[in-house]
């Protein structure tokens, strides 16, 4: 852990420098268009640049290496193997056809109920009436 | 990927050495005179890079060394 730590706070010190040699120029007033102003901006955007990537490298790092110990969750990386399951089609409105294939068996049922209870009566009129 | 990181802080090291020598490398700064303030600014600012790329860097290296030897690699035999 150390080495990583060491690496970001590194990179991150280099970044304040480099901003420093940025802001040099106007802050100490440097002659105009000379030479030393154009080092030092050139230097210190240069440094910042190499800061900024240097502490991406380390984070990046830190964080694989996290991850490689099991302190950090695993990130789900999708497979090429594995085909993608099939979109989901949106819904669409009930048409009447639908409605009727749906009732279509229970009034069938219901017709044959009230037939056979029909008939079940007819045979048996007396039991009924008691 | 770390020693891409030890290369970017050996890159920091090395702009620090060239901040110190700018002054005198660009003939901003002449021999014999008193230094100017970016002469001065360069030279504290190339230090401080330096010293930063130094300790950076060999902190980074012993901690991937003892890396190594955490990761139990055994004694190599001498042939």
């Amino acid at each position: 852990m150390t080495r990583y730590l060491a690496g970001v706070i590194t990179a991150t010190a280099a970044l304040g420098v480099g901003t420093w040699l940025l802001l040099a120029p106007y802050a100490l007033d440097y002659p105009s268009g000379g030479t030393a102003s154009d080092v030092d901006l050139w230097t210190g955007a240069g440094v910042c640049a190499l800061s900024l990537i240097t502490i991406v490298v380390w984070v990046r790092a830190w964080r694989t290496r996290l991850r490689d110990d099991g302190l950090l969750p695993e990130r789900p990386v999708p497979q090429p193997g594995v085909p993608e399951e099939p979109p989901v089609p949106a819904a669409t409105e009930p048409t009447i056809e639908d409605l009727h294939s749906l009732l279509k068996p229970l009034v069938t049922a219901l017709a044959a109920d009230q037939l056979e209870y029909a008939a079940q009566k007819a045979g048996r009129p007396t039991e009924e009436r008691r | 990927m770390s020693r891409l990181g030890i290369i970017g802080i050996g890159l920091l090291f090395a702009t620090g050495i060239w901040l110190v020598a700018a002054p005198f490398v660009t003939g901003q700064q002449p021999d014999g005179t008193t230094w100017t303030a970016a002469t001065r600014n360069d030279v504290i600012a190339g230090a401080l890079l330096t010293l930063l790329g130094f300790a950076g860097f060999f902190t980074a290296l012993a901690g991937h060394i003892a890396d190594l030897y955490a990761r139990g690699a055994g004694p190599s035999v001498p042939q």
